[in-house]
């Protein structure tokens, strides 16, 4: 009697294909999870808080501003987590509340704004030039990015500013994965049309 | 779908190289190339993404501010797990630097931004001080100073070479480590403002509490707030700020957001000169001392500035220096980042004895050099140029206003003297995402700061942050300076490599710039101290005006100008400048002083220029002898004075001087001669006193005497021989001119409160100038074979104070300069021998322009109306500006030929790079047994109103619609079907018409109230705009909200001290609360923002008519008489005005300054010509009748929330019975569509209810409306003028 073995060793067969591994229990859903929600946003700020500050930079281009955003977020993120699900992680959870806190910011706050950007002293203390010329390649490649539609510009900058899986933008957009995709393959097709010349 | 519609849909996924797309498409991809490279350009594209975030620096204490606001959030939580204190978890301050050494470098500073900062600000420890002492009558130099740290600034406030023990006590006797000073608040809510958080709890804050050590205070957006350390340390905090003070030590201070001022108390044993930070600049209330540089853009047609982006993208600065002069050339790019073309006007602060001799522009990559020419002719040939690039329907401007050449035109530049040490450059187009690059030059003989030389580039700072330069460099080179003896303040140049021997080169540059003082460089020449220094040039005579040019007719040419400029040219005899700084002996007067203490409390003064004002004031009480006597006033146009007459100075004297003039609001428009006059009407003249008057401001004269001769004269007209004046300029951009002007007419001299110099310096050096160590009634005696010697009077030449004569060398010069006047009282002579020789030297090439400016400030000085062709042709031959000139570039040559403006030039060019030969001299003191003592070293010490709308909807309905009627009708005859046209058609128009109506008010409307939310939310999503500020305050004064009204208007004026609409609404909503008398100078003040629209003294003149003072509407029609110089009928006005209060000198003055006999004769006539009283009728006449006898004002406000009463508001409103407490009438002749409200005032404090009624009169509607008035102000009715339209047959 074979059959049964055979039924048996496809189940298991079957039961490794669609398990998942292990999942890795990122520490700071754990620290929400188990209530110390203080210690989390410090690791929320700590861990993830250069990637909001990029990411929040590359939405609103101003150092004040992304600051003053990647702040809001972290405290609304406190603010959430006795309500935190643990759906996807926390960085594309941080990510999304970015996101709507930036298109918040660009609503009411953003005009105006322009001639008060500042290169920060601190890298004009290693290479003035340098941080200047970085500076303005970011400001051209966000003057590109402006010229997309606000839902297009937030899906390339979560996969390729904060690094988002295709899964984990559509949690943060509240999209399916689907869209998600076909929405940045889209954006990009856009945006080398009007990226201008000799950015490198 | 097709596979290429699927490629597309996962680019991203094949950018990425994920397997399953690959595989799904890589057949594909190989056979269609579009695909590929679309892949391709996907690629690219991707790889920017990354980068769009890349410039951002990330906070180093992150986590240690979200837990803190986390803290704030839910301050009832339980206490964090071992969570650092925000003051325990800031990274540890940067090390202390070495002796010498710069600190750390800040972070740039916006000032009207605030970014969170980094790094603490720390506040070094310090020695002891002792106890002060009176000093001595001679230098002090206080070591007090104060930096600004701006939001994200961390700051040290100088080098941590003072490495004693803080023994002075930081902590006083209760445990607190100050005070809290002040508190002031922009709202009449009652609420707190400030909060100070101790061990977590926080509680506000109020005035003379004691402040616990540890403390974090904070502001909140309304209020600021000063405190006072236990160590004698002032700080003052900014609208939102927090401040925390490490619980160790309370000097250590950390900023966490917002902006702080720091004044450091004396140090003792600590160096005379402080050492700076790289942050920290020369002066003390360095925002004033850098001026106020602005960059404004406006589309052309439009009257007002927007929020443009056009931004100062280079700011490039080449300094030469050779001996005593200095050459600065100023490179300058401005970059339009919006979509319109614009034209930008760019306002800057330079040094007063700047004489500018080149501007030029780029056109077509090309710099196009600019001519000097006749300013009122500029200004046409400007508005020509503009007015071609502007949509008609959006500007009609007289034909006289404009030089209208046919043509091509197209990129000019202007530049133009505004006041003081003001310039303003306008340049249009700046194209549509381009630039424009300028550059200007100008020389200057650098002043002497004892044995070293100071050369101060103000650099301009705006407190809107528009002036910031992406990229800007000096680069410097002084030669003849002493090995070593060169030093430079505010920023940090470095030796430049490779320089030649005995050149010392110098540069800086820096990328994203935020200015934060002005450039400061000392030297010592090497050659040593000489007292007489003399340069001679042969050549550079002036360029003689082009015959093709000069005879072109309509172009504005002055034949004149074209005469004296010829002579000019003619005269080809060398020139030459004589330096002379004699030393004096320090000798003093034993007479008893009174002092009259003037501070200027005009509009211009507003802000840290008049707190800085009354330090100097009260600094001036505390050092003065205690046998002497002060009083003390602030004027603007009126004076108020500080009660109790002439006072014994004293510490609590200079302490109520101070408080006394913190009470004061700086508004009104400023009329120096006026308040000098007011000052000493009352100032008793006793034979064993010296009385003084001691003037401190910004000398900015906008209304009465303006021209310099005009001051000089009126000022020694009314101080006589037994009153001095002298006078100290506050601010970089002080006008120089008057006040030197001020300090000749009074016999007095003028000081600048110069970068570097501590109050308490400034306040002795002012002094010292009164005490005697000045030679006064001096007397100049120079050697045959120099003629034209100018000035021609010298004026009071106090110790260390440098001289500049002027002449032509008519022969052989040798023999002594003889110096002659008195020293305190005493005969005092001294003698230089000079011999000069004739030099051809390149290096001497800047004396014929030297030449030229002195003697055009000779001729100012002489303030004759016919000297005026010669000043304007001395500026255009030799190519130096006047305040009669202006500086233009045109786009080429034959714009310039166009326009008949000639652009030659004289030979002689200087660069600042050749050795030059001087001659020099010591001189022999004259007396016996006299103290020659070194005491020079102790002297080291617009736009117009905005109009709500281009036009009137229904003047713009009337030309749309009668426009193609009108040429429908072309040829057409008699009534009926229009011959030729389409037949069986009648020709009808629309005609438009008004209709009114009048009903008593009931409530605002809610429409007015959803306006007001709108605007309220508008300015909140934008806080910095200009325009939604202006949008509030229209809705809200509309709406009758005037506390809330006039705290947005004084938002919008703190953002721009200088935007006259924001202080229009000021003065309205006052005027509508009832404060008559401060509505009055607040509206006043518009003057001292604008001084050349006459528009705006017409406003004043018929506002103080109607309010019956006189005398300051005499001092309006003087300064229209100044503006207007070759209208006959002005100056007739102003003649009879003066003659009405019996200021006959002053009209002879007024007369005096007419170009021509003709014109003197036609304005005497107009004096005999009464005005005719403007009659009452119009669109709409209100007639309002009252008992009880109170002075009530009715005023129209319109439906821009503008208020139209005797105070104006409208060029066609007419007033009658503006002061009667019975009546008043007002007539406005010509009323727009829109809705009116009409309103009551009473002028003062309510004393009980008035009954009365106003009888309405609008376009034939009448309507009498009852009132009764409980308050202040009641709005009565409303007045509503609608279009309505009717169809009219054409009449052929």
């Amino acid at each position: 009697m074979t059959a049964p073995t055979h039924v048996g060793d496809e189940m298991q067969a079957t039961a490794r294909v669609s398990v998942e591994p292990e999942p890795v229990i990122d520490p700071i859903a754990g620290l929400v999870h188990d209530g110390r929600h203080r210690d989390a946003l410090a690791a929320c700020a700590r861990t993830h808080g250069a990637i909001l500050g990029r990411l929040c930079m590359a939405l609103l281009g101003s150092q004040a501003d992304a600051d003053e955003a990647t702040q809001e977020t972290l405290l609304r993120a406190h603010r959430a987590m006795p309500t935190y699900r643990g759906e996807g992680s926390v960085k594309a959870w941080l990510c999304g509340i970015a996101r709507h806190v930036c298109a918040h910011m660009l609503e009411t706050r953003r005009r105006g704004r322009e001639l008060l950007e500042l290169v920060p002293t601190d890298a004009l203390s290693e290479d003035a030039r340098i941080a200047f010329a970085n500076r303005r390649r970011a400001r051209e490649i966000r003057d590109a990015l402006a010229k997309l539609k606000p839902s297009e510009r937030e899906a390339l900058v979560l996969r390729y500013v904060a690094d988002l899986s295709h899964r984990e933008i559509a949690l943060a957009c509240n999209l399916d994965e689907a869209t998600a995709r076909k929405r940045i393959s889209r954006a990009l097709a856009r945006l080398r049309s009007v990226l201008p010349e000799g950015i490198e | 779908m097709s596979t290429c519609d699927q490629v597309q849909d996962e680019l991203d996924a094949l950018v990425a190289e994920h397997p399953d797309a690959i595989a799904r498409h890589a057949v594909h991809l190989a056979d269609c190339d579009a695909c590929r490279d679309a892949r391709h350009d996907a690629s690219l594209a991707a790889a920017r993404v990354r980068d769009a975030g890349a410039d951002h620096q990330p906070l180093g204490d992150l986590v240690e501010r979200v837990l803190a606001a986390a803290e704030r959030e839910a301050p009832a939580q339980p206490a964090p797990k071992a969570t650092p204190t925000a003051i325990d978890a800031v990274a540890p301050p940067p090390p202390a630097a070495p002796a010498g050494a710069p600190a750390p470098a800040p972070t740039a500073a916006a000032p009207m931004r605030v970014d969170p900062p980094s790094r603490a600000a720390r506040v070094p420890e310090r020695t002891p001080a002792p106890a002060r002492a009176k000093p001595p009558r001679s230098l002090v130099a206080a070591a007090a100073f104060a930096a600004i740290a701006a939001g994200g600034v961390g700051l040290y406030a100088y080098t941590q070479r003072a490495t004693a023990p803080a023994t002075t006590p930081t902590v006083a006797a209760d445990g607190s480590i100050g005070k809290v000073e002040r508190v002031e608040r922009a709202a009449k809510d009652g609420a707190d403002g400030v909060t100070v958080v101790v061990a977590g709890q926080p509680r506000p804050l109020r005035a003379g509490e004691a402040l616990p050590a540890g403390a974090e205070v904070r502001t909140d957006d309304r209020t600021r707030i000063a405190l006072v350390l236990a160590d004698g340390t002032k700080l003052v905090l900014d609208h939102r700020t927090t401040l925390a003070f490490a619980a160790a030590e309370p000097r250590q201070l950390r900023l966490t957001a917002g902006r702080l001022v720091a004044d450091v108390a004396q140090v003792a044993k600590r160096p005379a000169e402080v050492e700076w930070s790289e942050l920290g600049t020369r002066a003390t209330g360095d925002t004033t001392s850098a001026g106020l540089g602005a960059l404004r853009a406006y589309k052309p047609g439009e009257q007002r500035d927007r929020d443009w982006n056009l931004q100062l993208a280079s700011h490039d600065v080449k300094v030469r220096i050779v001996g005593p002069i200095a050459r600065t050339e100023i490179t300058e790019v401005f970059r339009n980042d919006s979509g319109d073309t614009l034209e930008g006007v760019y306002q800057f602060p330079l040094p007063p004895d700047a004489q500018i001799d080149a501007l030029s522009l780029d056109v077509d990559g090309d710099m196009v050099a600019g001519a000097f020419v006749d300013k009122e002719r500029a200004a046409k040939i400007w508005r020509g140029v503009i007015d071609k690039a502007t949509p008609k329907v959006t500007r009609r401007r007289p034909e006289e206003d404009i030089i209208w050449v046919q043509g091509p035109w197209r990129d000019p530049a202007l530049l133009d003297w505004k006041r003081g040490g003001r310039f303003e450059l306008r340049i249009f187009p700046i194209p549509a995402k381009g630039a424009r690059t300028i550059k200007l030059a100008y020389t200057q003989v650098v002043t002497p700061r004892g044995p070293w030389r100071q050369y101060v580039y103000p650099l301009p700072h705006s407190t809107d942050g528009s002036t910031v330069a992406d990229q800007f460099s000096v680069d410097v080179e002084v030669r003849g300076a002493a090995p070593g003896r060169v030093r430079t303040g505010g920023y940090q140049l470095a030796a430049k490599p490779g320089d030649a021997t005995g050149v010392e080169g110098l540069a800086f540059a820096q990328a994203a710039f935020v200015p934060k003082g002005d450039l400061v460089i000392d030297y010592r020449a090497a050659d040593g101290d000489a007292e007489l220094r003399a340069w001679t040039y042969a050549g550079g005579s002036a360029a003689a005006p082009d015959d093709r040019l000069a005879t072109k007719k309509g172009v504005g040419n002055d034949p004149k100008v074209v005469e004296a400029q010829r002579a000019i040219a003619g005269d080809a005899r060398p020139t030459a400048v004589i330096a002379l700084r004699p030393k004096l002996p320090r000798w003093d007067e034993a007479k008893p002083r009174d002092y009259l203490i003037v501070v200027d409390a005009s509009q211009s003064m507003a802000g840290e220029r008049f707190t800085r004002a009354a330090d100097l004031a009260s600094a001036l009480v505390g050092e003065m002898d205690r046998r002497d006597r002060f009083a003390l006033l602030a004027c603007d146009s009126e004076c108020r004075r500080l009660d109790g007459g002439l006072r014994t100075p004293a510490a609590t004297a200079a302490t109520e001087a101070k408080a006394w003039l913190g009470t004061q609001t700086p508004a009104g428009a400023s009329d120096v001669v006026g308040a000098i006059r007011t000052a000493s009407r009352d100032f008793t003249k006793t034979a064993e006193r010296e009385r003084w008057v001691v003037y401190v401001g910004d000398g900015f004269a906008t209304t009465g005497f303006r021209r310099i001769g005009d001051v000089e004269q009126a000022i020694a007209n009314a101080t006589g021989a037994d009153l001095r004046v002298t006078t100290i300029g506050i601010g970089t951009d002080a006008d120089a001119g008057v006040l030197a002007a001020v300090a000749r007419g009074g016999g007095g001299s003028y000081l600048a409160w110069v970068p570097g110099q501590s109050v308490r310096t400034a306040a002795i050096a002012g002094l010292e100038s009164t005490y005697g160590t000045a030679l006064r009634d001096a007397k100049l005696e120079l050697p045959a074979g120099l003629a034209d010697v100018a000035p021609s009077v010298l004026p009071t030449v106090r110790a260390g104070e440098e001289l500049l004569i002027a002449a032509r060398v008519t022969g052989e010069v040798r023999g002594d300069v003889v110096v002659r006047g008195t020293v305190a009282g005493q005969p005092y002579e001294q003698r230089y021998p000079l011999a000069l020789a004739v030099s051809s030297a390149p290096g001497n090439g800047f004396v014929p322009r030297l030449w030229a400016s002195l003697a055009i400030a000779q001729l100012e000085r002489a303030g004759r109306g016919d000297d005026r062709a010669r000043i304007v042709a001395l500026s255009q031959g030799y190519g130096v500006m006047s305040r009669e000139t202006s500086l233009l570039v045109l786009e080429s040559q034959a714009m310039f030929d166009a326009f008949g403006v000639d652009r030659s030039a004289p030979t002689a060019t200087w660069t600042g790079e050749e050795a030059l030969e001087e001659t020099t001299a010591q001189g022999t003191v004259a007396y016996a047994d006299a103290e020659v003592a070194g005491a020079d070293k102790d002297a080291k010490a617009k736009r117009d109103e905005a109009r709500p709308s281009a036009r009137a909807p229904a003047k713009l309905a009337e030309e749309a619609e009668m426009a193609p009627a009108m040429d429908a009708g072309a040829g057409g005859g008699g009534g009926g079907a229009i011959g030729g046209g389409r037949a069986g058609m009648i020709a009808m128009r629309r005609v438009w018409f008004r209709v009114p109506s009048v009903t008593p008010y009931d409530a605002v409307h809610a429409s007015i109230a959803k306006a007001v939310d709108a605007a309220d939310r508008a300015l909140q999503a934008s806080p910095d705009s200009r325009e939604k500020h202006r949008a509030l305050v229209q809705a809200l004064a509309y709406a009758g909200e005037l506390e809330r009204a006039r705290d947005v208007a004084g938002r919008w004026l703190e953002r721009d001290k200088l935007d006259p609409q924001a202080l229009g609404y000021q003065a309205d909503l006052l005027g509508r609360e009832g404060q008559r008398e401060l509505a009055l100078r607040t509206l006043s003040g518009l003057v001292d923002l604008d001084a050349d629209r006459v528009a705006l003294h017409e406003r004043m003149i018929r506002a103080y008519e109607q309010a019956g003072r006189l005398a300051q509407a005499c001092s309006h029609r003087i300064a229209v008489a100044s503006i207007e110089r070759t209208d006959p009928k002005a100056a007739g006005a102003a003649v009879r005005c003066l003659r009405a209060v019996g200021h006959d000198r002053d009209a002879e003055l007024i007369l005096r300054g007419l170009a021509t006999d003709a014109d003197r004769t036609a304005a005497e006539k107009a004096a005999f010509v009464a005005p005719v009283p403007a009659r009452i009728a119009g669109d709409l006449v209100v007639g309002a009748r009252w008992d009880g006898g109170a002075d009530l004002d009715v005023s129209l406000i319109t439906p821009e929330g503008a208020r139209v009463s005797w105070m104006g508001g409208r060029r066609d409103v007419s007033v009658a019975d503006a002061t009667s407490s019975e009546r008043e009438q007002l007539a406005i002749r010509a009323l727009k569509r829109g809705n009116y409200l009409l309103e009551i005032t009473r002028n003062g404090a309510a004393t009980g209810p008035v009954r009365g009624s106003l009888d309405v009169s609008v376009l034939g509607a009448k309507r009498t409306i009852p009132f009764e008035l409980v308050g202040t102000r009641a709005t009565v009715g409303r007045v509503s003028v609608r279009l309505e339209s009717r169809l009219e047959r054409v009449r052929w």
